[in-house]
């Protein structure tokens, strides 16, 4: 795993070893690291997002809830719970979907809420590979960390690579 | 009942009779002239509803009939609750097919991506948020699993009635809820012909058992002393569904499943 720090150090993510960084992402997406090309299936991926939030926690997540529900195609919310993300109060979400290339996909969400900034780590894998890749995945939820001393993210990242 | 296909998605609705006699069209076709097209014969319905044009399946219903035919693995879907029980079953190949139990006599048949088998078995069992249970296992009698399964209401309510008091020292909102007759038992078996060696009618699998309710799901698990009930939550019975099917390691090369395509009324 190798260590990344994301928007000016006010958050750290573990990301597996040899995994493709994406270059160009959107605002407000501070990183997206993909596994090596299999043979044209789905590629795992972890995606970090650190947002402005003008709501409270419960509020962001209950129009993140609609959102997804509205843009994923056969889409199926499975889990949602309470747990401390980053070192914070947050929660996590497990739903599932199809892609525009008609693949089953399974997606394991992180978020919390400090200072008006929203934190969501987002960890895709190919359904089938879920009971194996999944916990891959989750390793790198377990070592995320947020820093509420860092007060102004600049959104690049300042450390490390991924090789 | 008239069956009711609708070419664009392949997908037909049907009864019993005639989805057998669908299987049995795509894998011999009657002989042109051999069936009167009268409006009494078994073949009647298929072509009133287009899933035959002259005497040849619809092309968009073949993917599904292929794994039928020939297929890979078997999915057998048990969902039982208070007001009844449906089977559900599935043929896996590299297009699947599905033949959802609609609890009135009718099924839905369908191609499906084998990759989306989890999220169908998720939808036909109403998988998603439940409250999550305390750990805990409570033993559970193969007697009372039988129960649950069974096909007739008295044994499912006595078997129901069986977990309330044996949970409700351990889960008491999760016995409050049998108690009320929300709860849902549905069993999952993937089944697959034993690799090279075995006996030639021998087969390997994977199941799944779970009992849900709105206050949360238990996962039957097999140890030395028997069955127990474990508390599980939806991402954990989630990882489950998804690892069930059968993987390059678990099948033999060239090696298919006898195909059983009669719907099962057990």
């Amino acid at each position: 795993m190798n260590t990344l720090e994301l928007a000016g150090g006010f958050v750290s993510v573990e990301v597996p070893d040899g995994w493709e960084q994406v270059s160009d992402p959107y605002p407000g997406i501070e990183l997206v690291v993909v596994e090596p090309e299999q043979e044209g299936l789905f590629r795992a991926n972890l995606v970090v997002t650190v947002t402005e939030v003008a709501m409270s926690f419960g509020d962001w997540q209950k129009g993140t809830d609609v959102f997804l529900a509205g843009e994923l195609h056969d889409y199926l919310l499975l889990d949602l719970e309470r747990m401390t993300v980053g070192g914070h109060p947050g929660a996590r979400r497990l739903a599932t979907h199809a892609t525009a290339e008609n693949q089953s996909v399974t997606v394991q969400q992180w978020m919390t809420l400090l200072d008006g900034r929203g934190v969501t780590l987002s960890a895709s894998c190919a359904t089938l590979a879920f009971a194996t890749a999944g916990a891959q995945l989750e390793q790198s939820a377990r070592h995320l960390r947020i820093d509420p001393h860092v007060a102004h993210p600049t959104g690049a990242p300042t450390a490390g690579g991924v090789s | 009942m008239n069956p009711v296909f609708d070419p664009a998605s392949g997908r037909i609705r049907l009864d019993a009779t005639t989805f057998e006699t669908l299987c049995r069209e795509f894998d011999s076709p009657s002989p042109p002239g051999s069936a009167p097209a009268s409006d009494v014969t078994p073949l009647a319905p298929l072509r009133t509803s287009g899933a035959l044009v002259d005497g040849v399946v619809h092309e968009a219903l073949r993917p599904a009939l292929a794994a039928v035919q020939r297929p890979i693995a078997m999915v057998h879907l048990v969902v039982a609750g208070a007001a009844g029980r449906q089977l559900h079953q599935g043929w896996l190949s590299v297009v699947s097919a599905v033949l959802a139990d609609l609890g009135d006599g009718s099924y839905d048949f369908a191609a499906v991506g084998t990759e989306f088998v989890p999220t169908l078995v998720a939808r036909l069992t109403r998988l998603g948020l439940r409250p999550h249970l305390p750990a805990g296992r409570v033993p559970v009698t193969e007697a009372v699993l039988d129960g649950l399964a069974a096909h007739k209401a008295a044994p499912r309510a006595a078997a129901a009635q069986a977990l309330v008091s044996t949970t409700a020292s351990v889960w008491p909102a999760w016995s409050a809820a049998v108690s009320a007759g929300d709860w849902r038992f549905w069993v999952v078996d993937v089944t697959w012909p034993e690799r090279a060696g075995g006996a030639a009618s021998a087969s390997s699998g994977r199941r799944l058992a779970v009992l849900d309710t709105s206050a949360g799901l238990l996962r039957v698990d097999v140890d030395d002393s028997g069955p127990m009930l474990v508390a599980v939550t939806p991402t954990e019975v989630w990882r489950l569904l998804s690892g069930m099917l059968p993987g390059d390691d678990d099948l033999s090369p060239g090696l298919l499943v006898q195909p059983d395509r009669a719907v099962s009324r057990t």
